[in-house]
């Protein structure tokens, strides 16, 4: 599902990778670790392609680096859910328009939009916050609504990108519980993190980041 | 995408961001109401040199006297030269009274007889009331027998030519350097706004919003706020015009007035100036590289 081929990324005269490879298949729970400044966010832009390698390919979905046009981006990332580490909500409307927005990029029928977002916020836990501003919640809050938006098109795959870096440990685990149920659901969870604890809790792949390419940690 | 999201958003951007919109309607009105007060200006300055130019007539002097025949067949002929609008006879003794009107004294006091000729009055057609125009009619007229002379104000037509085309230049360019102001001044003001909006924007764009759909809400909302500040603008000026320059105009009998047509059109230009005003914007915010700084 997800593929990178000789992947060489360049910013500043400055690799960031170098001839990776990787794969990563269907419905897998995937952690990627490394340094601090490593790549790890790099990687997950190549993904939804906020950036494009310097030189090789990567393949996600239908979509290739080395074909994709400028139009056909929004469309693969319809496909993905993305939860930024800074949130990224929309600040000038609530919690349901935040969530709402990304079926309505997709054109969705409103009926199909009302409901599809209580289930979403119903699943976070946040049914009673639909109608909070993005600064009257709490970090942990935040979070959930960025999870809701991420999932609310039923992407085939989930980029968080240390989504519990900026949570205390309660609100990391109410949010690592939602990545699990989301994972046995068949999504393909693939998450950023430098929290290593995290590792020794749950089970799923480590891919770690270092020397500019991909080692899958045993 | 759905008319009927884009439209709400658009309306909602106003809700969402009232003092931005307040500055960018308050722009949009100060730059129509300068631009609008300016065509008026212009518009009514045309008017009043029209207005001079309808007030200048052929008068024709004949050689001799002319029977009442004559005098048709002359109607007649004078009335078919392209450019002519109106033909009136003055008989030798309707000449006498315009004589004694004008200077206060008769004939009968000095003369035994009338000298004045018959003549004609010609009044111009608009359109042709320019000095070249009158001049080419004052010729055919000329070469017309028992003509012996015409006689009308050449150098006033001559002077409100020059004067009308340098100020039509002065106008176009300086209607221009207006109009251009208020499209950069307008634009800025919404640079701004899209600016403070730019993290929603590429926020849009990272969850699959097409340009489109992120562009097409901001430029329904600038026209809405353009047109909202055509209406203001309009308002004021039918305020001034009602309150200060009509009773004045009447008091110097010159027709200055404002058309319901120009209150239309600035409402239409406050849109077109919201909407030109946010195309430049936000291509600016949208047309961001696809490889990004890492």
């Amino acid at each position: 599902m997800i593929e990178f081929h000789n992947v060489r990324l360049t910013f500043a005269s400055q690799d960031i990778f170098d001839h990776a490879n990787l794969v990563i298949s269907e419905g897998e729970f995937v952690y990627v670790i490394g340094e601090t400044g490593i790549g790890k966010s790099s990687f997950l832009r190549l993904l939804y392609m906020d950036t494009l390698p310097t030189f090789g390919r990567v393949r996600i979905g239908g979509y290739d680096s080395s074909t994709i046009t400028r139009h056909q981006i929004p469309f693969l990332r319809r496909t993905i859910g993305i939860v930024f580490q800074d949130y990224r909500l929309l600040e000038d409307r609530n919690v349901f328009e935040n969530v709402a927005f990304a079926l309505h990029v997709t054109g969705a029928r409103h009926q199909i939009i009302a409901s599809k977002v209580h289930r979403l916020l119903a699943e976070v836990g946040l049914s009673s916050k639909e109608f909070a501003m993005p600064d009257d919640l709490s970090g942990g809050e935040k979070q959930r609504v960025a999870i809701a938006r991420a999932l609310v098109n039923d992407p085939v795959i989930l980029l968080a990108d240390e989504p519990t870096g900026n949570l205390d440990p309660a609100a990391s685990r109410d949010i690592l519980a939602i990545f699990d149920r989301i994972n046995k659901r068949g999504t393909a969870v693939i998450m950023a993190t430098h929290d290593y604890s995290l590792l020794a809790q749950r089970p799923g792949r480590v891919i770690k980041i270092q020397n500019c390419n991909f080692y899958d940690v045993v | 995408m759905s008319v009927s999201y884009t439209l709400k958003e658009s309306f909602a951007g106003f809700r969402r961001n009232r003092s931005a919109s307040l500055i960018t309607v308050f722009t949009v009105s100060i730059s129509l109401l300068l631009l609008g007060v300016f065509v008026i200006i212009t518009m009514n300055f045309a008017t009043f040199v029209d207005q001079i130019r309808s007030r200048v007539d052929l008068e024709v002097f004949l050689s001799s006297e002319m029977s009442e025949s004559q005098q048709e067949g002359m109607t007649r002929i004078l009335s078919n030269i392209p450019g002519v609008e109106e033909v009136s006879f003055i008989s030798k003794e309707d000449a006498a009274k315009i004589f004694k009107q004008d200077f206060g004294e008769s004939f009968d006091d000095i003369l035994d007889d009338n000298p004045l000729p018959q003549s004609y009055r010609l009044s111009i057609q608009e359109g042709y009331n320019n000095a070249d125009s009158v001049q080419i009619i004052a010729a055919r007229v000329e070469k017309l027998q028992m003509v012996e002379s015409v006689h009308y104000r050449k150098q006033l037509l001559q002077l409100i030519d020059r004067r009308a085309r340098a100020f039509g230049y002065a106008a176009g360019f300086i209607g221009m350097i207006l109009a251009l102001s208020a499209i950069i001044l307008v634009a800025n003001t919404i640079r701004l706004t899209i600016y403070a909006k730019r993290h929603i924007i590429r926020t849009m764009k990272l969850v699959g919003a097409t340009s489109m759909l992120i562009r097409l809400p901001f430029l329904i909302e600038g026209a809405f706020h353009g047109i909202i500040g055509g209406v203001i603008a309009s308002l004021l000026i039918d305020i001034v015009f009602t309150f200060f320059i009509q009773p004045l105009s009447e008091d110097l009998l010159v027709n200055i007035g404002v058309s319901f047509g120009f209150y239309i059109g600035l409402i239409i230009a406050g849109g077109v100036l919201g909407f030109i005003g946010s195309v430049i914007s936000i291509g600016r915010f949208l047309k961001e590289a696809l490889v990004q700084h890492v």
